[in-house]
């Protein structure tokens, strides 16, 4: 490579990257202003330059007609989402003069199309149609889910993109297009050609960056933007609604992404699907500025433009790997820049649906139902082969192929919250190590299913050390990468049979018969699946399963009592790459034939889309989602041409809108709907007797257990606590009482591990605390929150067991296989007694998000005493129970504390307070401002002027 | 009202077609990365006849998305399902590869669109139940081979795209190069869907061969040649008959004149003398298709028309022999297509034989070059 070259490269990736800022920087304002992930940026680039060509060539493009069916699409919508509350007139009106703009765009473009207007008139009208479309787009699609998790709004982007290409192939069809220059001429610059297109892209992009960051901070939509960017809330509060932010984003970034297309447009050759890559790219870009930085985000863009073009000169086949590839150590990078709060804050929140109170009787009559349904359905799985066609039958292999990866997604998402977007690729990996080895070494299958399992395992445990420490929106982020890597490194390695795909790959066989024909095959799906489903159940309803299923409402409940939130997440992550392996090594012998394309990450998509159709945390959710739409695809290409009588990729694009309208109207799936309307989404009842444990060894009374010495927590400028010293021994009860913002729950997380002291030390069972949750539960620290964290719904009972975790030593295969059934009993029934204690028995079936605050507070009393503390801190434990109630709690400490107990107790309810603590520190200012027993405190002037301060 | 009940139960009842008697199933992609050959076929596949003797035929038609997977799941159900005698497509070589096993088990015909004679080579059982009625990719690669060698050629480099398409087209150009002694220097690929590949051009640039062939189909052949005039290449550009469409010509425009490519003849209809036996047939589906769509056909839907040639033949033979429908109808067809001899297609005259499955020669590859932005007949 000479000078010559080199600098052709740069020139040619620079010219790349000024596009992949210009779509990077409008992803990132999208996301900054609306926490949209949106993936479809690009094709608003593709929709403009076709429209653009279309324009030149003397035709009337068909996104005019897209946009009018937008403008028609969003009345109707207004007019529903209204008309009960509003007379329809009135709204018609208000409705139709908000489509104004857009319609007039319609009525100008389509008057344009028919006349031959000089080059740049043509750009123009392009921009304004697409651009049209983007605040058409956020009304219908996001506006309605506005305040849904980051997750599902970058699930709806995926779906919105699906619709849009599918609309795109049949608006311009699968042929390619250029424009005319709109710049002539070329200038050399250091001896290389540089064509004046790449100077206005350069101009544009500028331009671009100067007027966001000129509009942001003057004019007044800027402003309300940039205010919804940084406080979504208190934006809200100030007047500003998000909804316009949100639909001038959108009208930005499509008139940005239409702009691209223009510029592009002279310059390639543009298909209707060119816009996935380009957006993809932008895409990265943005992550590269952490999805807020503007000049970050252009720099990467800049950045992944020469990557590009250097590794399309030196490994042209590994381009897009190589391109890919910079995602994850950047995802790496910042994640282990995000403290902890942060993350715990980026924890999804749960809107489970908490089933009411149902006396027993009428449970064990669902209990039966259920065993009915559940039986039913095993018969007629076994009865399918007997009774349905062949052809059914092999719809029916698809559908248990699919519902075993599901079935992995189902845990890993729906269950422990972590979203994978890789679960094709590792059906592929699967796929591909048993192909090659069969096929091209003659190893049997039986021998290469445990050569996969293996390679899966390691892999997906390398994977997961990587990314599962990756939170909130990172680690979908990142699988998202690693599928797209897999899928190119599918069709580029050597020894994958590369695109044309892998042949001869034998069939399965077992005692010498061969299961080639549909229905032999179905048997060893449907049984494996049947299986899974079991052992999925059985693991969910054990020690480790409850420990998976509490991942999804933060780490720091789990830690606290003793939860390793790490290896469960690693261990969700590893268990579903496997089923995904099982399922890939089943496909590759059922098929006998393999291409990259199964396991696109476009197919890692629609994985997730089923788990999410079906119910993402339910079992049963897994079979429903894959038969939806496994069955509902084939059914769709079957009989949707000739129902629309038009030629297209309409099944993606029915597939999309309806994916859509679910996460819009459906939420919580398919199955768990199903159930419910049946009235069986009741926890089913327990026999569980009291039992105990056995305990840890109490400190003698009177012990030292905790030493606080002149702790020092800063948050930036902000002292939380200032030289705070404390001493706790065996059998005490110490109240920390002080007015809001005293620094009282800084202290807690400190003792608590939640967070380190700036400076100081504390000493827990006379060893330093080394200020991690997991460590000081397991040492006998047990704690309440003061803002309750429940699993809501699992039940009561369960979640004081998830308590006793650390009590219990049961692993995920033990606990599959139902062999802990023993230790099971012990662990309930130490649950119950703990409950009685605390006086919640007789609620023990009932699930915990159905309580009263006050008995929420008290259950997570209970689920810290199933730790077997020496030292509980509770955090406002009497906040919102009645008189009674306090008065039963307060007996409770005092019991304790005879047991040896220390008690830390944050609290407001000074009678509640008084009569209970042994000794009491006041806190103020984050300084400790007094300390003695509660009689000398009531009569500290100091303490009675914090508290009534300012009276004279 | 009940008179006007009952004419419009009869309408309604005449309206429905009566049932066909030969099912024909038709997949073709028609989107994905193949639907550039896709979507010409299955327009093609409206002028497939209708009625074969004294036979009605009805075609049951989908998509298979470019996507082997789905191809095998649409044959599955074409074969179980609809219980169809024969079987167009698919469009792609991969495709028609994965779906191998299922249609051997069924012991149904296929007639297979696709380049690559991976799917009629070497001659087996599975294989005895497909014919190929395209070019093979090798002797399209023969073709334009031979064309190099004679103009001197000795080095070349390779670029494309990184799907089924531009990988069969590579392997097969690769086998064609050894036996004339010329050197491939460099191979690249890219996506159909790059806006930029002057990485990959720029290699080759450096590596100076004597030619470079573009191994692709549609509108992204277009992107390397521009990139390689615009970098002053000076050597010899080859394109496959994936080139031979209109948008090539539209969207190349002065850049790509001076293309070789190997095609079918059909692309030079004006310049082909009697000599050339399918130049009737073609003459006619280019006419056919034309007052369909209004717009020209490329080579691509011309493999289905001669499959429906070929069909045309074969049916009233087996159906002398079975009723359609019936396992002996469909074993009958099989002979019948294959003792098909001197059928002339709209793309070359078909002989088959129990060995090859393909039965064209050389006479359906010509080789055109790009004259004042149309095809020429190169002499």
């Amino acid at each position: 490579m000479n000078a010559f070259v080199a600098l052709y490269l740069a020139k040619d990736g620079i010219a790349n990257g000024l596009v992949y800022a210009l779509l990077a920087m409008s992803i990132v304002l999208l996301f900054s202003v609306n926490r949209i992930i949106f993936i479809p940026q690009g094709e608003f680039v593709s929709f403009a330059a076709l429209t653009f060509t279309l324009l030149q060539d003397g035709r009337t493009p068909g996104t005019i007609a897209f946009l009018l069916a937008l403008l028609a699409l969003h009345v109707v919508v207004d007019v529903i989402s209204q008309c009960r509350t509003r007379l329809l007139v009135p709204l018609l009106m208000e409705s139709a003069r908000k489509v104004m703009i857009p319609l007039g765009i319609v009525v100008f473009a389509y008057a344009g199309s028919k006349f031959d207007l000089p080059l740049w008139c043509k750009a123009l009208i392009s921009i304004a149609i697409v651009g049209a479309m983007g605040p058409l787009l956020y009304r219908l699609v996001y506006q309605p889910i506005a305040g849904a998790s980051v997750l599902v709004l970058m699930i709806v982007s995926m779906a919105l993109h699906f619709v849009m290409v599918g609309f795109g192939l049949y608006m311009f069809g699968p042929s390619g297009q250029r424009s005319a220059p709109l710049v002539d001429g070329s200038t050399a610059l250091m001896g290389v050609p540089v064509a004046g297109q790449t100077f206005l892209i350069l101009a544009v992009t500028l331009l671009t960056i100067a007027a966001l960051y000129y509009a942001s901070r003057r004019t007044l939509y800027g402003k309300a933007m940039l205010a919804v960017a940084i406080n979504r809330s208190g934006a809200r509060l100030m007047g500003i609604s998000a909804a316009l932010a949100g639909r001038l984003s959108f009208m930005l970034a499509a008139s940005i992404g239409a702009a691209c297309g223009v510029l592009l447009a002279p310059t390639t050759t543009i298909l209707y699907d060119t816009g996935f890559l380009l957006g993809l790219k932008g895409f990265v870009a943005a992550i590269l500025g952490g999805l807020v930085s503007f000049p970050l985000s252009a720099l990467g863009a800049i950045l992944i433009g020469l990557f590009e073009s250097y590794s399309a000169f030196f490994a042209s086949t590994y381009k897009e790997v190589i391109v890919f590839s910079l995602v994850i150590p950047i995802l790496l990078i910042r994640s282990m820049r995000m403290t902890r709060r942060e993350k715990e804050e980026a924890a999804e929140e749960s809107h489970a649906v908490a089933f009411d109170d149902v006396d027993p009787k009428d449970l064990q009559r669902r209990r039966r139902f259920r065993t009915v349904i559940e039986a039913g359905f095993v018969m007629a799985v076994l009865a399918a082969p007997v009774v349905l066609s062949d052809y059914d039958i092999a719809l029916l292999d698809y559908v248990g192929l699919a519902a075993i990866v599901v079935l992995g997604l189902v845990l890993l998402t729906g269950v422990a919250g972590l979203t994978s977007f890789s679960q094709a690729a590792y059906v592929g990996i699967g796929a591909y190590v048993t192909g090659y080895l069969t096929s091209a070494h003659g190893l049997s299958p039986w021998l290469t299913l445990f050569v996969v399992l293996a390679v899966v395992f390691v892999l997906a445990l390398l994977n997961s050390l990587l990314t599962v420490r990756l939170s909130g929106h990172y680690l979908p982020l990142a699988t998202l990468a690693i599928a797209i890597i897999a899928y190119y490194l599918f069709g580029s390695l050597p020894w994958t049979g590369g695109q044309a795909g892998m042949t001869d790959i034998p069939a399965i066989s077992i005692a010498g018969y061969q299961l080639r024909d549909p229905k032999s095959f179905y048997i060893g799906i449907w049984v494996a699946l049947l299986l899974l489903m079991l052992g999925l159940r059985n693991l969910l309803d054990s020690r480790p399963g409850r420990a998976i299923r509490s991942l999804r409402h933060g780490t720091i409940m789990a830690e606290s009592v003793g939860v390793d939130t790490q290896a469960f997440k690693i261990a969700s992550f590893v268990l579903a790459c496997l089923t995904a392996a099982l399922a890939g090594w089943l496909y590759a012998h059922f098929q006998r034939f393999l291409n990259p394309s199964p396991f696109s990450f476009g197919q890692g998509i629609e994985y997730l889309f089923m788990a999410v159709i079906g119910g993402a945390a339910s079992i049963g959710g897994a079979v429903a989602g894959a038969g939806i739409v496994v069955l509902g695809n084939q059914w769709l290409q079957a009989h949707l041409p000739s129902l629309i009588g038009i030629e297209g990729d309409f099944e993606t694009v029915v597939f999309g809108v309806a994916a859509v309208a679910m996460l819009q109207f459906l939420p919580e799936g398919v199955w768990p709907m199903v159930l419910r309307l049946l009235r069986l989404d009741a926890a089913s009842p327990r026999d569980v007797k009291p039992a105990r444990l056995p305990m840890r060894e109490m400190p003698p009374r009177g012990g030292s257990i905790l030493s606080v010495s002149s702790v020092h927590k800063e948050f930036g400028a902000v002292r939380a606590n200032r030289d705070i010293s404390l001493e706790l021994s065996a059998g005490e009860i110490l109240a920390l009482i002080g007015p809001n913002g005293a620094g009282k729950s800084t202290l807690f997380d400190v003792i608590s591990g939640v967070q380190p002291p700036t400076s100081g030390s504390v000493t827990f069972l006379g060893q330093p605390s080394d200020y991690s949750t997991r460590a000081l539960s397991l040492r006998g620290m047990g704690r309440t929150f003061q803002h309750v964290r429940l699993i809501p719904d699992m039940s009561v009972l369960e979640n004081v067991a998830l308590g006793a975790h650390a009590r219990g030593r049961t692993g995920l295969l033990a606990a599959g296989l139902r062999l802990d059934r023993a230790e099971e009993q012990k662990l309930m029934g130490e649950a119950l007694t703990q409950l009685s204690r605390v006086g919640l028995a007789s609620l023990a079936d009932r699930s915990a998000g159905s309580l009263s605050l006050g008995q929420q507070r008290v259950l997570e009393i209970a689920r810290a005493l199933s730790t077997a503390p020496c030292l509980l801190l509770l955090d406002e434990p009497a906040a919102g129970l009645r008189h009674l109630e306090k008065k039963a709690l307060a007996e409770l400490l005092l019991q304790l504390r005879a047991e040896g107990i220390a008690i830390i107790i944050v609290e407001h309810d000074m009678d509640f307070v008084m009569n209970l603590a042994d000794r009491v520190v006041v806190m103020q200012f984050g300084e400790k401002l007094a300390e003695g027993c509660p009689r000398e405190i009531q009569c500290n002037p100091k303490v009675i002027e914090a508290y009534l301060g300012g009276v004279e | 009202m009940l008179r006007l009940l009952a004419t419009v139960a009869l309408l309604a009842a005449s309206a429905l077609p009566a049932v066909a008697q030969v099912k024909i199933g038709v997949i073709a992609s028609s989107t994905g990365p193949v639907s550039v050959v896709g979507v010409q076929q299955k327009n093609t596949a409206a002028l497939l006849p209708k009625q074969i003797g004294a036979l009605s035929v009805e075609y049951i038609y989908m998509d298979d998305s470019s996507d082997p997977t789905q191809s095998t799941k649409n044959v599955q159900k074409m074969l179980i399902e609809d219980k169809v005698d024969a079987i167009i497509g698919p469009s792609g070589s991969p495709n028609a590869v994965a779906v191998l096993p299922f249609i051997a088990d069924a012991k149904t015909p296929m007639l297979a669109p696709v380049g690559s004679t991976a799917v009629i080579l070497p001659m087996d059982d599975k294989k005895r139940w497909v014919f190929k009625t395209t070019q093979n990719d090798n002797l399209v690669m023969e073709a334009i081979v031979a064309h190099m060698k004679k103009n001197g050629v000795r080095t070349v480099a390779y670029i494309g795209t990184n799907d089924p398409l531009g990988e069969s087209f590579g392997k097969a150009f690769k086998a064609a190069l050894a036996p004339a002694g010329i050197k491939l220097v460099e191979d690249e690929r890219f996506a159909r869907t790059d806006t930029s590949v002057t990485g990959q051009t720029l290699k080759i640039g450096a590596a100076s061969p004597d030619a470079v062939l573009i191994g692709t189909a549609g509108a992204a052949t277009v992107l390397p040649e521009s990139a390689l005039v615009d970098q002053g290449y000076p050597g010899k550009i080859y394109q496959t008959h994936g080139a031979a469409t209109p948008e090539f010509l539209k969207i190349g425009g002065k850049k790509v004149e001076g293309t070789f490519l190997a095609a079918s003849p059909m692309l030079v209809m004006s310049e082909i003398g009697d000599d050339v036996p399918s130049q009737k047939i073609a003459r006619a589906y280019i006419e056919a298709y034309r007052k369909l769509y209004n717009i020209e056909p490329g080579t691509f839907g011309a493999n289905i028309y001669d499959a429906g040639l070929l069909l045309e033949r074969a049916i009233p033979l087996a159906g002398r022999q079975a009723k359609p429908g019936t396992p002996e109808f469909r074993a009958a067809l099989r002979d019948a297509i294959e003792g098909t001899k001197d059928l002339v297609g709209a793309q070359g005259v078909y002989n088959m034989t129990a060995q090859d499955h393909s039965g064209f020669d050389q006479r359906s590859i010509v080789m055109i070059v790009v004259k004042n932005g149309n095809w020429s007949l190169v002499k």
